[in-house]
């Protein structure tokens, strides 16, 4: 007998307060298991708020991870970019020239370090092209001008005068005097600073 | 003439019996490290030791001169012969000192002359047919025996072949070395010698002819001024940069596996490869020709150069290729 049973079966007694104390012993007792029942449906509840909020925070980071620029893509161009291998090196720069869209600060410090400091040319070359993507970069227009002012292997001095030209970056002036100065410059290498003054003075 | 006719028959046989030896290297990981203008003809095997092979005439190397001096070479030239081509020498005391003298001293001596003033200038008397049938003794005497007129050196994992001109400049030369290498290894080639600030010395070295590298699996970096090369079989990956030189790839049994990037700045680069090629080229020069069946992905023109981004199958291998204001070559093998 549940607890609506025993109500209807004793109502005389509940409604003229006559209710024995056996039954009020039931009553009590019954009333006890009411209250206290498990609350399955609240837990089954709470679980499915669990897992659709599980199911969301992973969706989430799923999407943000596929996201071009964001930093398991960075993380590849980064270690590509650390290889020994000048092939592999060369990989990562083209892979952040064709598929990067914006300006990642981590990759763009590390083409900076390797236009400064790689042992190969063409990883200098491909790293200049990558980076004459952000023309509006200043921390890249400044590292073009210095790059100018050190560097020896003439095909790269032609490219970063070429694109110091490209970019009419006058403050590039001076550099570029220096090396058509300099008795030890390649001839091609003067040849192309001197257009390159010719053509930031128009 | 008798005599001068014996002196050249007696030093072709010299150079050919020297010139069929080899010299064997145990290296078969790391780099292979070549600073040297010379002529190389590189072939990739799948071995454990670098093998090299003079393959010039030894007793007609041609050897470095002095910017301020002059070249003399071979043995069996009359002194006063050498001294009447030396500007400034002509008729002055040594000239008359030497004559009638002969060379007869290693061929891989430079006699140079500065300025008019004898400097490492040496001859003497000494019959070189009594060293017949003998080894010159000695490990530093071992590369001349072999003909093989450049440093070897092994360090750090790396071997590195230099040429033996420091202050020197080489205009040019004719001596020519096969060598074989493992495709596990990786080969650096510096045709500007190594040097680390390239513009110290302002004269391009460079050999007129063509320098190969063929049937190589392993990675390769070449950094010319001048100096053609050719590369047959390389699957890569390659870079390559060039003031002036041509650059020539032939895919004749291989496909392209790996990158290639290839910098020029007024050299062609043509390039014969099969139609079912697996490539993604970027190519910018001042004209780009092929008869290739390309997905031409974008084709644009700036400042006298042409833009193309062309695809052929899925574009697994890039190709970056930039001729500057010379012309692209992309040929199907037939």
């Amino acid at each position: 007998m549940n607890l609506k049973e025993h109500l209807q079966q004793h109502r005389k007694e509940i409604d003229t307060q006559e209710m024995s104390f056996s039954s009020e012993a039931v009553f009590k007792d019954k009333l006890q298991q009411e209250l206290h029942r498990p609350k399955k449906g609240k837990i089954m509840y709470l679980q499915f708020i669990s897992a659709a909020a599980s199911i969301v925070l992973v969706s989430v980071v799923f999407f943000w991870m596929q996201k071009p620029g964001a930093s398991n893509a960075t993380n590849e161009v980064l270690a590509f970019l650390a290889d020994d291998s000048a092939g592999t090196r060369l990989e990562g720069v083209y892979k952040f020239e064709d598929e990067f869209e914006k300006e990642d600060s981590k990759i763009i410090n590390t083409l900076i370090k390797i236009l400064h400091d790689d042992a190969n040319a063409n990883v200098k070359i491909a790293t200049i092209d990558a980076l004459l993507k952000y023309p509006t970069n200043e921390n890249i227009r400044i590292s073009l001008i210095t790059a100018l002012e050190k560097e020896k292997t003439p095909l790269v001095q032609i490219k970063i005068i070429k694109s110091l030209s490209f970019l009419k970056e006058n403050r590039a002036q001076k550099p570029l005097e220096n090396i058509i100065n300099n008795n030890r410059t390649f001839p091609i290498v003067k040849s192309n600073a001197t257009l390159a003054i010719a053509q930031l003075k128009q | 003439m008798k005599y001068i006719s014996t002196v050249i028959v007696l030093a072709f046989l010299t150079g050919f019996t020297v010139n069929a030896q080899e010299k064997k290297i145990k290296f078969s990981k790391g780099t292979l490290k070549i600073c040297s203008s010379k002529n190389f003809v590189i072939e990739g095997y799948d071995g454990k030791e670098v093998i090299i092979k003079s393959i010039h005439d030894n007793s007609k190397v041609l050897f470095s001169n002095n910017r301020n001096g002059f070249t003399y070479t071979t043995k069996g030239v009359k002194a006063s012969k050498i001294l009447k081509g030396a500007k400034g020498a002509k008729g002055s005391k040594d000239a008359k000192k030497y004559e009638g003298w002969t060379v007869t001293g290693a061929p891989n001596r430079n006699y140079t002359i500065v300025r008019g003033q004898p400097n490492n200038l040496f001859f003497s008397r000494t019959d070189s047919g009594k060293n017949e049938g003998l080894k010159r003794l000695g490990k530093k005497q071992e590369n001349r025996e072999l003909g093989i007129y450049f440093t070897i050196e092994h360090k750090n994992g790396e071997l590195i072949f230099k040429d033996k001109t420091d202050g020197q400049v080489v205009m040019f030369g004719n001596e020519k070395y096969s060598i074989k290498i493992p495709n596990s290894i990786k080969l650096n080639w510096d045709t500007s010698g190594c040097h680390k600030s390239k513009n110290n010395v302002p004269f391009v070295m460079y050999t007129s002819h063509a320098s190969s590298l063929s049937n190589f699996n392993g990675e390769v970096e070449i950094s010319t001024s001048l100096n053609n090369l050719k590369l047959v079989d390389v699957t890569g990956p390659v870079s390559i940069n060039s003031i002036g030189g041509n650059v020539t790839i032939d895919f004749n049994k291989k496909k392209p596996l790996k990158l290639y990037s290839i910098y020029t700045n007024n050299g062609f680069i043509d390039i014969t490869m099969p139609s079912n090629s697996d490539v993604n080229v970027d190519a910018n020069g001042a004209a780009i020709y092929s008869n290739l069946n390309f997905n031409v992905v974008s084709d644009t023109e700036s400042d006298g150069q042409q833009h193309m981004k062309l695809k052929m199958k899925s574009g697994r291998v890039k190709m970056k290729l930039e001729a500057g204001f010379g012309t692209i070559y992309l040929r199907k093998k037939k």
